[in-house]
């Protein structure tokens, strides 16, 4: 998993909790790296899954509701530090529908190694899209989090249904509707 | 400070020190990174500049590959228009030979029987001369040799003048002409003798093809629009002939191609001559399209642009020389003919004693011609182009540097048929040009030139010659 994905997360338990925190669940989570991240390099998916773990432990919150809440706040970030990424969309639906041919393309140009989600439109309309996410990760509550924060980013309001497609997660359909 | 207090504190370095360490180890990763980042793009860039100087040195070969490959093909281009001209000469020479002689036989008393032979042998010959000519318009077009005018031309009076040439051969098929000209004149630019090359085959082809009802020609010309005075032109030649299927429509302006390998048999012909229309009119800018029926006719139009001009100002008027009948005796001239084959030789001398030139000197060369002229006295030459020793051209242009009372008029008698070569005749200074096979009719068209021009001339020695004849 890519390094900058490491530091924004650190960074939003810092924020969101205490720089504390982001020592307790590094220590917690007995991670090989020691939490010594760079947003250049690459590190284990066991290392986010280990700090995940610890976090919920320390804070009593689900995993599923910290993931969704890394996803909301990773959108916002990625805003702000990729802001070209997103020139010249004008709402939610258009950044999502361009995830795959536009956002992606410049996350390879940064990250040629990345390993990327593959994320389909299904059908899209003014008022619904529908979208097909699929990843070996089941990382499904980080994209929910994420399609919030965009709608959010535009000031939209919107109801997200996930519907997994199979048992572990790694296909699952997204239907936001705008409200 | 407390026992706690102090845990506390210990507790808060121990972090910092931690959150110190991990952020030096990212840091010094980062570095890690980025040099071998650095690394990876030093070594793309220097693989991209050795695979660009590789492109470079590829392409270069290529360029030089090609260029040789175009020297190449110009050389071998070259080699064969080279080839064709040679072969031409070497072509005619004979032929001449042969056309001329059987027309010195034709004169001459024979049975009706052998004059038909003899009519045949001319026939026979002249269709060769023409498949001679066919091929060597072909490949000169071919080899992108061909130029054309652009000289004002009244395109009704040339279709009028075409059209005449053909009504009697018409008339001999139970075919008639019906030509609808416009009134008046349509002045253009353009290369008439093209022109005239094209209506004629066209024309030809349709009285050959068509054994009842007649041929239609008509003209179309209207402003091309956008333009001042450029005009698009339509010319229409229509027949009720035999026409042709599809399939062979499909072929017939293809080279060596007929519409039928029988009609070789049936109608004669080589197939060239809708070849070489249209590449003629391609090279006009033009095209020329072909509609048919099987059993019902064919229908050629020829398209092309052409600006249109006006009638040039008082052109002086060239005298017409009528073809008159031989008049034995009364050559007024010292003639001289240059030529090495002794065929052609014996050819013109004989076709020259026909026309009433007797007494006519012979050179085997150039410099032979050369010597004997320098003595003075020769005011007539039939240069042939080709000779050993010293060739026609070299021959005139030293001829025209002696100094003599009367430059003799010279015309250059020659196999070439390149309009080239006529070129060059007349930088060297030659005053008229007669390709080979020579007819009597056209040898004696120059002669009377020739000698009009002398005598216009009232040069002394013209005018003692012809006082020494009129004495005599």
């Amino acid at each position: 998993m890519k390094g900058v994905v490491f530091t924004e997360f650190l960074e939003m338990v810092e924020s969101r909790f205490s720089a504390d925190m982001v020592d307790d669940i590094i220590e917690d989570a007995g991670i090989k790296s020691g939490g010594a991240y760079t947003a250049v390099g690459s590190y284990p998916f066991a290392e986010m899954v280990a700090l995940v773990t610890a976090l919920s432990q320390r804070s009593g919150l689900e995993p599923q509701a910290l993931i969704y809440a890394f996803g909301h706040y990773l959108f916002g970030r990625f805003a702000l530090l990729y802001p070209y990424s997103i020139q010249g969309c004008s709402c939610a639906f258009m950044v999502l529908s361009n995830i795959e041919k536009h956002i992606h393309q410049e996350v390879q140009k940064l990250y040629p190694d990345a390993q990327l989600p593959h994320i389909e439109v299904l059908s899209s309309d003014e008022r619904c899209l529908s979208l097909l996410y699929s990843s070996p990760r089941c990382l499904a509550p980080l994209a929910s989090g994420l399609i919030q924060g965009a709608l959010d980013h535009f000031g939209e309001q919107g109801r997200i249904v996930a519907e997994p497609l199979n048992d572990d997660g790694s296909k699952v359909r997204f239907v936001v509707e705008l409200v | 400070m407390t026992e706690e207090e102090q845990a506390q504190l210990q507790d808060q370095l121990l972090r910092y020190q931690k959150r110190y360490q991990r952020e030096k180890t990212a840091r010094k990763e980062a570095e890690v990174l980025l040099e071998q980042r650095s690394r990876a793009l030093y070594d793309a860039n220097f693989e991209l500049s050795t695979v660009a100087a590789q492109l470079e040195k590829i392409v270069e070969w290529r360029m030089a590959q090609l260029s040789e490959a175009l020297l190449k093909a110009e050389m071998a281009a070259k080699a064969k228009s080279e080839f064709l001209a040679v072969m031409s000469h070497e072509i005619r020479t004979p032929l001449n030979g042969v056309l001329g002689m059987a027309e010195l036989l034709s004169h001459s008393t024979l049975t009706a029987e052998q004059g038909e032979q003899v009519a045949t042998l001319q026939e026979c010959g002249t269709s060769l001369l023409a498949l001679i000519n066919d091929i060597l318009d072909l490949s000169k077009i071919d080899a992108g040799k061909l130029t054309l005018e652009q000289r004002p031309y009244n395109l009704y009076a040339l279709l009028d003048s075409v059209v005449n040439l053909f009504v009697p051969k018409a008339m001999e098929a139970g075919l008639h002409i019906e030509w609808q000209r416009p009134l008046g004149n349509a002045w253009l630019l353009g290369d008439a003798t093209r022109l005239r090359q094209i209506t004629s085959n066209l024309l030809s082809n349709a009285i050959k093809f068509t054994h009842q009802g007649g041929i239609t020609v008509t003209v179309g010309i209207e402003p091309l629009e956008d333009t001042f005075d450029m005009k698009r032109l339509v010319l229409v030649i229509r027949d009720t002939g035999i026409g042709m299927t599809q399939e062979q429509l499909g072929k017939v302006f293809t080279a060596f191609e007929q519409a039928d390998s029988t009609t070789t048999r049936r109608y004669g012909g080589t197939g060239l001559g809708l070849a070489i229309c249209r590449r003629l009119a391609e090279a006009m800018g033009g095209r020329i399209d072909v509609s048919s029926e099987h059993g019902v006719g064919s229908s050629f139009s020829v398209h092309w642009v052409a600006t249109e001009t006006s009638a040039p100002v008082a052109e002086v008027p060239v005298p017409v020389l009528a073809v008159e009948p031989p008049r034995p005796g009364v050559a007024p001239l010292s003639v001289m003919v240059a030529e090495d084959n002794t065929v052609n030789q014996k050819l013109i001398i004989k076709l020259l004693d026909k026309l009433g030139y007797r007494d006519v000197l012979l050179a085997g060369n150039g410099r032979q011609a050369l010597e004997r002229v320098s003595q003075g006295g020769v005011e007539l030459i039939l240069m042939d182009m080709q000779m050993p020793e010293m060739d026609g051209l070299d021959a005139t242009r030293a001829i025209r540097q002696l100094e003599l009372g009367c430059q003799p008029h010279i015309i250059a008698l020659t196999a070439n048929a390149f309009d080239e070569d006529r070129e060059r005749c007349q930088q060297a200074g030659m005053n008229d040009f007669l390709s080979k096979p020579v007819s009597l009719e056209r040898l004696s068209v120059a002669m009377q030139r020739g000698s009009s021009l002398l005598s216009n001339q009232q040069l002394p020695s013209a005018a003692g010659a012809a006082d020494t004849q009129a004495s005599a």
